[in-house]
């Protein structure tokens, strides 16, 4: 018979219940390896009770005890303490969404141009400077590349993609984040179109940051108004991205 | 807990708040990790 080392520890520990104890005992005669078994594992609670148990006893410190019976105020100043502070945007400054009506031709270029302003005009680091001021995203190419061909959460380039989704119309549609502009664009022809975007505020630029967490609620609302079920899984997203997002 | 300071399964699971088998199946294995450190240092437990 063999027991496994859940029963044999706790045979040690004194904790099985009597029926299962005589099983053991039975099965210990003339069972030399599961004698040794058992033995090691004493030896291991002794060794261990042997080690700790000075130390368990000993009273504790004068000054551990009142660090317990004296706590420092709320309002005490925490001088030496390291603060790590995790920044969140304002909620009293919602960004506002700039919907491009569809199709979008004649003033929807205007509406266009406008939401990509922001992002265009990131300067110098910004990922799409190679685009002209008034381009459409279809000519933005690190932004359509990693619309192309990034996963969702990765983050291996300048741009990084939050979610992805299949929209109420049937094409699928993607959110992302440049540099300090966030949008959501989804696929039309052999191309991308952008469908809402906002500024990530600068309160968001923070160590700890995810293209989720950065996406403006402009944006998502964005989303919730065109998604039709839940995002798509990683599965999901290679098939779509095998098919060309179509 | 139980090994050094000698509380039962019981109590051991309530102070930590999971199922009896969770604590079992971590017992089992800290004492297998411990007997492993202990004899790659030349002690035997």
């Amino acid at each position: 018979m063999t027991f496994d080392d859940k029963t044999l520890g706790a045979y040690v520990d004194d904790e099985l219940e009597p029926v299962d104890r005589a099983r053991i005992e039975a099965a210990l005669v003339g069972d030399t390896d599961l004698a040794a078994r058992i033995d090691r594992a004493r030896r291991l609670r002794d060794l261990l009770g042997g080690s700790f148990a000075s130390i368990i006893t000993e009273p504790a410190s004068e000054r551990f005890v009142n660090a317990i019976a004296k706590p420092e105020p709320a309002s005490a100043p925490l001088a030496s303490a390291q603060i790590l502070k995790f920044q969140t945007p304002p909620k009293s400054k919602p960004e506002k969404a700039v919907e491009v009506p569809k199709p979008w031709s004649g003033p929807g270029w205007g509406v266009l141009a406008a939401s990509l302003a922001v992002g265009v005009a990131i300067g110098v680091a910004a990922p799409w400077r190679d685009a002209p001021r008034d381009a459409p995203l279809s000519r933005s190419r690190s932004v359509t590349a990693a619309l192309d061909h990034q996963a969702s959460g990765h983050n291996p380039g300048p741009v990084r993609i939050g979610l992805s989704f299949k929209s109420k119309d049937g094409a699928y549609c993607r959110t992302f984040l440049a540099d300090s502009t966030a949008g959501l664009a989804c696929r039309e022809g052999n191309g991308w179109a952008v469908r809402a975007s906002a500024p990530a505020t600068s309160e968001t630029h923070t160590v700890y940051r995810t293209a989720a967490s950065e996406t403006p609620a402009a944006v998502l609302d964005a989303v919730d108004a065109l998604i039709d079920g839940a995002p798509l899984d990683a599965a999901a997203e290679v098939s779509a991205k095998a098919r060309n997002w179509r | 807990m139980v090994l050094v300071e000698g509380l039962s399964y019981q109590e051991a699971s309530d102070l930590l708040e999971i199922p009896m088998g969770t604590l079992t199946s971590r017992l089992a294995r800290g004492r297998t990790a411990l007997q492993t450190m202990l004899l790659e240092q030349g002690a035997q437990p």
